[in-house]
């Protein structure tokens, strides 16, 4: 019930379709700043891609809870879900769904306007699918733990970088090998497991 | 007339806040208690009651610590001292100032999310015309006015059966005819055996205590 809320309220205010605007926009523009050079393109593409879901990514976070923080309904959340824990994993889930895994259109798109090759764009697609709750569930943990932060933005930015840091170089370092789907699963699971609970810790707090 | 309406109403609903059931005996029980919020103390020793039925005012000056007692009752705050204990394990309906309607959403999607089961086209118009909304279920919440949210919050407590009210100033914004509609509320879910605690604008229900803090209690006590 909670997911099925969420996944209208990424859509009506505004999140979810700037996370898309941005990945397109960023495909679009990074040719025209980086020169037209073709082969260039071809072989910086899978960084460049990451990076940019990456910071699309980032900029939905703050929507996460702050919306409902403001207007009492994070209290109501955690009444009819019984725990922090629970409306922290059912914040994730809704934020997976609904901004994440349309970003499986987008991202082939922005991919081919950086003329990135076919085996490298499946590549791209399974590694971003392996890796995305971690996305979602670590976001939520940065998104919690900001919630009540004057300039939270800021201090977001310092929380995510070293939860991105290495699911970057993880995903860069093994592209196109087996092993690099391995981890970046891991990161998932694990994020999956440990994020409700830290991000429940985070909302806690603010709503002190 | 006002109350057979809405007591009738109810019962053609169905809703949890009419018939036989009653709320299962509860009580919480604070005593010697304190009460703070941002590193601030607002009480130092809070010894009260509330069982079913009953009906707590909390009186005090803007800023005495009436929307924190309150908050501290449904769990959504830490006591600093002391505790209160709850046994029976009553569920509690905070209704604060920011009474947790999502802007975005219609009053039709709040009644959905709310009720978590299906409800038929039908009786969410039965709902929103028993807080005088019919006809408006499409509209989002932001496009209402301060009374007319009000009273959708009430749809709120109707649906979801909980024994215990947290109300922080709920009558602010209200019209007569919306008064009366949360006094036929409060009155209906105390015949349950449903509790309510109420910061401000106590003459409008039958508190049988009351609760002083900040300047009022020092002035009550000397």
């Amino acid at each position: 019930m909670m997911v099925w809320r969420e996944w209208l309220l990424w859509h009506r205010q505004s999140g979810a379709g700037l996370t898309h605007m941005f990945v397109l926009l960023a495909a679009i523009l990074l040719p025209f700043g980086l020169g037209p050079n073709l082969p260039l393109l071809r072989s910086l593409a899978p960084g460049l891609m990451w990076v940019i879901v990456l910071l699309a990514v980032f900029l939905s976070l703050e929507h996460m809870f702050q919306p409902d923080a403001e207007d009492g309904s994070l209290d109501e959340l955690r009444a009819m879900g019984g725990s922090y824990e629970a409306v922290a994993l059912a914040k994730a889930c809704g934020h997976w769904l609904a901004v994440l895994a349309p970003l499986a259109v987008s991202v082939p798109l922005a991919a081919l306007l950086l003329n990135m090759e076919m085996a490298a764009l499946g590549w791209l697609l399974a590694e971003f699918l392996c890796a995305s709750p971690a996305l979602s569930f670590l976001g939520s943990i940065g998104a919690a733990l900001t919630l009540r932060v004057k300039r939270g933005g800021l201090l977001l930015g310092l929380i995510m970088t070293p939860f991105y840091l290495p699911l970057l170089i993880f995903a860069l370092g093994g592209f196109g090998q087996a092993t690099s789907l391995l981890v970046l699963s891991g990161f998932s699971l694990a994020a999956l497991l440990l994020a409700p609970i830290v991000a429940a810790a985070g909302l806690r707090a603010a709503q002190q | 007339m006002m109350a057979q309406g809405f007591a009738a109403a109810l019962e053609a609903l169905g809703l949890p806040l009419s018939g036989a059931a009653r709320f299962a005996p509860f009580a919480l029980e604070a005593s010697d208690m304190g009460l703070a919020r941002g590193g601030k103390t607002l009480a130092h020793s809070l010894s009260f009651g509330l069982r079913n039925g009953e009906a707590l005012a909390i009186l005090g000056d803007n800023g005495a610590g009436k929307s924190s007692l309150l908050r501290l009752m449904g769990g959504l705050l830490a006591a600093p001292r002391g505790a209160l204990v709850a046994q029976g394990a009553p569920a509690c309906h905070y209704v604060g100032h920011r009474p947790g309607l999502t802007a975005a959403l219609s009053l039709d999607e709040h009644m959905r999310f709310w009720a978590a089961r299906t409800l038929p086209r039908t009786e969410r118009q039965r709902l929103a015309a028993l807080v005088q909304l019919e006809g408006l279920e499409r509209r989002r919440t932001d496009q209402f006015s301060e009374g007319q949210r009000r009273r959708i919050v009430l749809l709120r407590l109707l649906l979801v059966p909980r024994a215990v009210w947290l109300l922080d100033e709920p009558f602010g914004a209200l019209d007569e005819a919306g008064k009366a509609l949360w006094q036929e509320a409060v009155a209906a879910h105390r015949a349950r055996g449903g509790a309510v605690a109420l910061a401000g604008a106590q003459s409008l229900i039958a508190p049988t205590r009351r609760l002083a803090l900040g300047a009022a209690a020092q002035k009550a006590e000397g």
